[in-house]
């Protein structure tokens, strides 16, 4: 049996993580912690967890659990990890795993000393059309991919929080923007090597980043750039991943992807009209486009499971995170500097 | 107040030109007669309509140079009188974040007025005779104020239109204001029985259309600027401007038979627009 205590008991652990554990047999949650009592002792009762805590130091004295979930704010990610870590736990993280790269860097070094399993969530790699598109890219579909151009926008996340933990100083860049880097770094098979970031805040007043465009460049030559925002009109997650001998286009939201080969037809067009509408439909009728990315939890939480258990891989670990912390590290500080090219090499050299 | 019909002043203003506006609206004021109205009472305030993260010209909210050109005219006029902007929070609605975030703090500064967040206030209870409350909780910063309402001209997927009589909505002493969305015309009524507002000035220069509004819908450039002092004929003529039957819109009719206004009016001033929502 492995025992688990859950750090933070807001939304996604609600909706997310908890739901999922407590259909997975051989996993226990022992205790949930979280500074607000009243909260941490409502979820606890909700889903039957016999103990609850206000503060970490206690749980992580008071109980013997092998892992620990973390689903705080971001900026508390990187003293509540390295505590875990540091007690020779196991932590499975909420994107991103910090906010910058040395922090990253100190975890990953941290859970390799002590030998233990640092993973990061990113729930929406596992919608099937992703998966799907990410098959046929290392299967050579698309010849060589040469260009990843992403677009993530979302409205400000008024709507499901009203913590206001994200405005701070990177704002977008760390809300939905970690889903797209994980995308484009998993997709472009390659270490990202220099970034070149533009935007800021574009609100009289805001004090964060609410608008931006990144450029990436990898180590294998592969050149992405993504676009992201609150200040937009529509809420959109696109994905054109550009080869040699292909494109797809990936509608993540939707779970919908297009593959394109030479010069579209309209009989091409009218097919993958069809197919976008028979999605939607599937996806209204059962269920899955309303739950989203929520459903891919049960997946991400057997895998961290059976990594712990050494029967398997988990996708993004600490180290693998250091990938996607240096992009919107180095973003954040490009658009700081007014756009100045940030090299890895100057992130590894200090 | 059957029978009556009220004077509703249009002026058409098709960009958010400090100057402009606030000869706009000084023209609905003149006509109105309302800063002579205004001189009885210690504190004026003005209530806003952020109902959502977006900005000024995604037409969803109040547009910071209106609140700027009322807060001229109105300074001009009382140096020294309690000037007070105010909106509550709600599920959507950080509203002291917005103040700063949409440059309204500013403004408030530059011409001394007080920025009030109406759930951080003292409330009163009120009693009334509404359709769904008999007493209601209400801010005590309205009482002994002349009272502003500044919304904008949109669509509302839940109450068919926003303008003045749904600006007040915002005024309830409660965060999840969705609570009341199955009674929402009766509350809209309620809450203006309990603070009516003396001065009503709509906001439709960028309005919002479509079926996505009152947070995102479709910017609509009706160029066009409504006072008037009955919330009930106001909100008439918006109903009208926007494309539906005034008797059609729940809260206007629940309101015009709570004695709030008349659905009788006539337009002074500019003819009315003429444009899709």
């Amino acid at each position: 049996m492995i025992k688990v205590g859950l750090i933070g008991a807001g939304m996604i652990a609600r909706k997310g993580h908890l739901p999922a554990l407590k259909r997975m047999s051989g996993v226990e949650v022992v205790a949930v912690v979280d500074v607000n009592e009243k909260v941490a002792e409502r979820v606890a009762r909700e889903f039957s967890i016999s103990k609850y805590y206000t503060d970490l130091d206690e749980m992580l004295k008071g109980e013997d659990v092998d892992a620990l979930i973390v689903c705080t704010p971001t900026p508390t990610h990187y003293d509540i990890v390295m505590k875990c870590v540091n007690e020779g736990r196991s932590v499975l993280v909420e994107k991103p795993l910090c906010i910058k790269y040395e922090e990253a860097l100190d975890i990953a070094k941290a859970a390799e000393e002590q030998g233990v399993q640092v993973c990061v969530v990113y729930n929406y790699r596992y919608f099937p059309a992703v998966v799907r598109a990410y098959r046929r890219v290392i299967k050579g579909y698309l010849g060589r991919v040469l260009t990843l151009n992403g677009t993530i926008f979302s409205h400000f996340p008024v709507a499901w929080t009203r913590a206001t933990w994200l405005y701070h100083e990177g704002g977008v860049l760390y809300d939905f923007l970690p889903h797209m880097v994980d995308m484009i770094v998993w997709f472009s098979g390659g270490k990202p090597c220099k970034v070149v970031s533009f935007g800021g805040d574009y609100l009289p007043s805001g004090g964060f980043t609410n608008h931006a465009q990144i450029m990436v460049e990898f180590d294998n030559g592969v050149l992405s750039s993504i676009s992201t925002s609150w200040l937009m009109g529509t809420q959109i997650f696109n994905l054109n991943v550009h080869g040699t001998a292909g494109h797809i286009f990936l509608d993540v939201r939707y779970n919908f992807m297009k593959e394109i080969h030479g010069t579209p037809t309209p009989l091409d067009d009218a097919i993958s009209f069809a197919q976008y509408m028979v999605n939607v439909v599937k996806g209204v009728l059962s269920g899955y486009l309303f739950v989203g990315a929520l459903a891919h939890y049960p997946i991400i939480l057997r895998k961290f499971m059976l990594s712990l258990r050494r029967k398997g891989r988990y996708p993004v670990t600490a180290r693998e995170e250091l990938d996607r912390v240096f992009i919107l590290d180095a973003a954040l500080t490009s658009i700081k500097s007014g756009g100045r090219m940030i090299s890895r090499e100057e992130y590894e050299r200090h | 107040m059957k029978g009556i019909i009220s004077e509703i002043v249009v002026v058409r203003q098709h960009s958010y030109i400090l100057e402009k506006i606030s000869h706009a609206l000084r023209k609905i004021m003149n006509f109105l007669g309302v800063i002579d109205e205004m001189k009885i009472f210690d504190s004026i305030i003005i209530k806003l309509n952020l109902c959502d993260a977006r900005t000024p010209d995604t037409g969803t909210i109040t547009h910071p140079v209106i609140l700027e050109a009322l807060l001229k005219i109105l300074r001009e006029v009382f140096p020294e009188k309690r000037i007070m902007a105010a909106e509550g929070d709600s599920g959507s609605v950080l509203a002291d974040l917005y103040i700063k975030w949409f440059g309204f703090e500013e403004i408030l500064r530059k011409y001394d007025a007080e920025w009030v967040n109406l759930l951080k206030v003292k409330r009163i209870k009120k009693r009334i005779d509404g359709y769904y409350f008999k007493e209601i909780e209400v801010p005590a910063v309205f009482e002994g104020a002349y009272f502003i309402t500044l919304p904008k001209l949109k669509t509302n997927i839940v109450t068919g239109i926003t303008a003045s009589l749904k600006n007040q909505y915002g005024c309830l002493c409660v965060l999840k204001k969705n609570v009341y969305h199955d009674v929402v015309d009766e509350v809209i009524v309620d809450i203006n029985l309990a603070i009516k507002p003396h001065l009503c000035i709509v906001d439709g220069i960028v309005g919002m259309g479509g079926v996505q509004g009152p947070a995102f819908g479709i910017p609509i450039p009706a160029g066009v600027l409504i006072g008037g002092k009955d919330p009930v004929a106001v909100d008439a003529l918006c109903a009208r401007i926007i494309g539906f039957n005034p008797r059609s819109i729940k809260h206007i009719k629940l309101a015009a038979k709570a004695g709030l206004g008349s659905l009788k009016y006539r337009v002074v001033g500019d003819p009315m627009p003429r444009v899709n929502f």
